[in-house]
């Protein structure tokens, strides 16, 4: 009963945090200085007095601030999300259109950064001092330290210009065109449509940007990995294990794993958010055609209604993404409440 | 005193925290000469003698348009360095107040104040401060703000979770005895013993806002070109990574050094500053 009731609790905070999120998003549009109309119109429609009339109109320019919030809200709820003012085109198509490009670049990035960190953190502690955990506590941090769009272009410089090994940018090459559209994500459309050769073309296109992105949530998680096997390992059950002469291999496989994969999880809301923090760079840097793009684009442009729009999403997912996470972490361990 | 004693004595057990610390100390010293210390005008556009590599008469090589490598590297890191301290005061200057006010009073206060900072907690940090950067105009001064204002949220969890537990101390009782009031409380007892965790949190917040920093001069909504900046380097350089990949290659190693150097401090101080180890130094030396 408690249970439900958390998750009650912790649903219903979510939507003020989206909320407060979207309120945050119309007050930072009517902070910029530039006027929405006359970038939308340019330099000589705006001489005619009728036309800006007609758009401040329509946009409910001219009403009291809480009136065009509540215009906002509605427009919000009811999928109206303006159009770009650099493709022309609805805003929802373009975001529709990014989306899967992004969300399929964070959780490949993520599952990769996990599927590095985790074993990586578990040898180290395992291996404690030897040169195999120097060297891992070394790249861990200097994962960490280094900003992320300069690791991306170093990993280009290195693995496309010089060694040739990935692709330099985009997420297909020129000769290959994107399997049917069923998630948008190239890696599951090219094997539901039974296309391996998109597959692996997808794949090489996605594995220098994933890694880049994920590299400072696989360092963090790497440590946390590694201090958690270390906590663990001092355990008694493990000394206990040990002193009924099992061998090293299964103490640690059946009885430490278990008991040091709590730690990091408790983070990964905490990582996949941090790291999503990066998703604006990598994009750019790899011109990955997702949202982070769609935004910075859309900044340079003036694009508000594409900005709002694109910045309210990013926010949602953030929100969703660390809510999900700590529902799961309390389904792990339901003593603790995150907040 | 001897509180400032043991900690010294703490780091100095540390070969790398001394490291740090003398890396970042000099870095610190470097971005207040530079000015004095460049050997050419970083701005200065010198055609025909673009790409240089490093030699005799320029330290780093030059540009794309013939800028001294090494002037605008000093400069860039002077602009780096100083914007993320201006950040990391701004967003601490708001944090820390509102951390110790929501532990301290409890309560209704600290339900609101806490719901406040996880809504803006919710909102990814650096796409907010492209935002508001954008918002008030490109440049420096805009970015430093935006990311003080997206990032005062950590340091008032950290803050108020010290204050929470500092409330129960004894001094409090007897300040409260004395009939001081709360705000005297608050700002003279309880937070002056709250310095070291801030401490060890600026420290690792520096790290992270010179990288933020350095992101949203690279996007193109911090410094922007010419005035030299680490991030404005790396996006720079960027164009040229094929033809002279040291140009991107600097300052990049440079943010990764500065910020290794806040990070592997911050963290020896954060191990200095627990009560266990201390008690370990205390009843060594007592022996």
């Amino acid at each position: 009963m408690q249970f439900r009731y958390y998750i009650i609790k912790r649903i219903f905070f979510q939507i003020l945090v989206v909320f407060g999120v979207i309120t945050l998003a119309f007050l930072v549009t009517k902070a910029i200085p530039q006027d929405p109309v006359a970038i939308l119109l340019g330099p000589y429609a705006m001489r005619n007095p009728n036309l800006v009339r007609e758009v401040t109109h329509t946009w409910k320019l001219d009403r009291p601030l809480w009136e065009q919030y509540l215009y906002y809200l509605q427009n919000i709820v009811t999928g109206n999300w303006g159009r770009s003012i650099y493709t022309r085109g609805p805003v929802i198509e373009d975001l529709v259109a990014r989306f899967p490009a992004t969300l399929e670049l964070s959780l490949f990035a993520f599952a990769i950064a996990m599927a590095i960190a985790i074993p990586s953190g578990i040898l180290s502690a395992v291996y404690r001092d030897t040169p195999l955990d120097h060297l891992a506590r070394v790249i861990s941090i200097a994962g960490i330290s280094a900003p992320g769009f300069w690791w991306g272009i170093m990993f280009l410089y290195v693995f496309y210009y010089l060694l040739g090994i990935f692709p330099g940018s985009g997420r297909l090459g020129t000769n290959f065109v994107a399997p049917p559209h069923v998630t948008g994500m190239y890696l599951i459309d090219s094997v539901l449509a039974n296309r391996i050769d998109i597959f692996w073309d997808a794949l090489k296109h996605i594995l220098l940007p994933a890694f880049t992105l994920g590299i400072g949530s696989c360092g963090m998680a790497s440590r946390l990995t590694r201090s958690a096997m270390l906590e663990v390992l001092r355990k008694d059950y493990i000394k206990t294990a040990r002193m009924k002469g099992l061998p090293e291999r299964v103490v640690i496989i059946k009885h430490a794993l278990r008991n040091c994969l709590l730690a990091p999880v408790t983070w990964m809301a905490f990582l996949f958010g941090s790291m999503l923090e990066g998703v604006v760079f990598i994009e750019v840097i790899f011109r990955w055609d997702g949202m982070g793009q769609y935004v910075v684009n859309a900044i340079f442009e003036s694009d508000y209604p594409a900005l709002m729009a694109a910045v309210l999403v990013i926010a949602i997912i953030y929100s969703t993404g660390s809510l999900v996470a700590d529902l799961l972490y309390h389904v792990l361990d339901p003593r603790v409440t995150v907040y | 005193m001897r509180e400032w004693h043991l900690t010294w004595l703490m780091i100095r057990k540390s070969k790398i925290a001394m490291i740090a610390a003398g890396i970042l100390g000099s870095v610190i010293i470097i971005a207040l000469l530079a000015p004095w210390i460049v050997p050419y005008d970083p701005t200065a556009i010198t055609p025909g003698r673009e790409f240089l590599p490093p030699d005799n008469s320029h330290l780093l090589g030059t540009d794309n348009l013939g800028r001294d490598v090494l002037s605008r590297t000093l400069m860039g890191l002077r602009a780096s360095v100083f914007a993320s301290m201006f950040v990391v005061a701004l967003s601490s200057m708001v944090g820390i107040p509102v951390g110790g006010v929501s532990g301290y009073l409890g309560g209704k206060i600290d339900t609101l104040l806490m719901r406040i900072t996880d809504i803006v907690m919710g909102f990814p940090g650096i796409t907010l401060a492209l935002l508001l950067a954008y918002a008030m105009g490109r440049g420096i001064f805009s970015a430093a703000l935006a990311l003080g204002v997206v990032g005062w949220t950590s340091s008032a969890r950290i803050i108020r979770s010290v204050v929470l537990s500092e409330k129960q101390r004894d001094y409090v009782m007897a300040a409260k005895v004395l009939g001081k009031n709360n705000f005297q409380i608050l700002f003279g007892e309880v937070l002056p013993n709250c310095l070291y965790p801030i401490i060890v949190d600026v420290m690792l917040r520096m790290g992270t806002t010179i990288v933020a920093l350095a992101g949203l001069s690279f996007v193109g909504v911090g410094v922007q070109p010419p005035q030299p900046d680490l991030g404005v380097a790396v996006s720079e350089g960027r164009q040229f990574i094929f033809e002279d990949p040291l140009l991107s290659i600097i300052p990049g190693v440079l943010i990764l050094i500065i910020v290794l150097s806040y990070n592997l401090l911050g963290d020896r101080l954060r191990d200095a500053l627990d009560p266990n180890l201390r008690r370990e130094l205390v009843g060594g030396s007592v022996e």
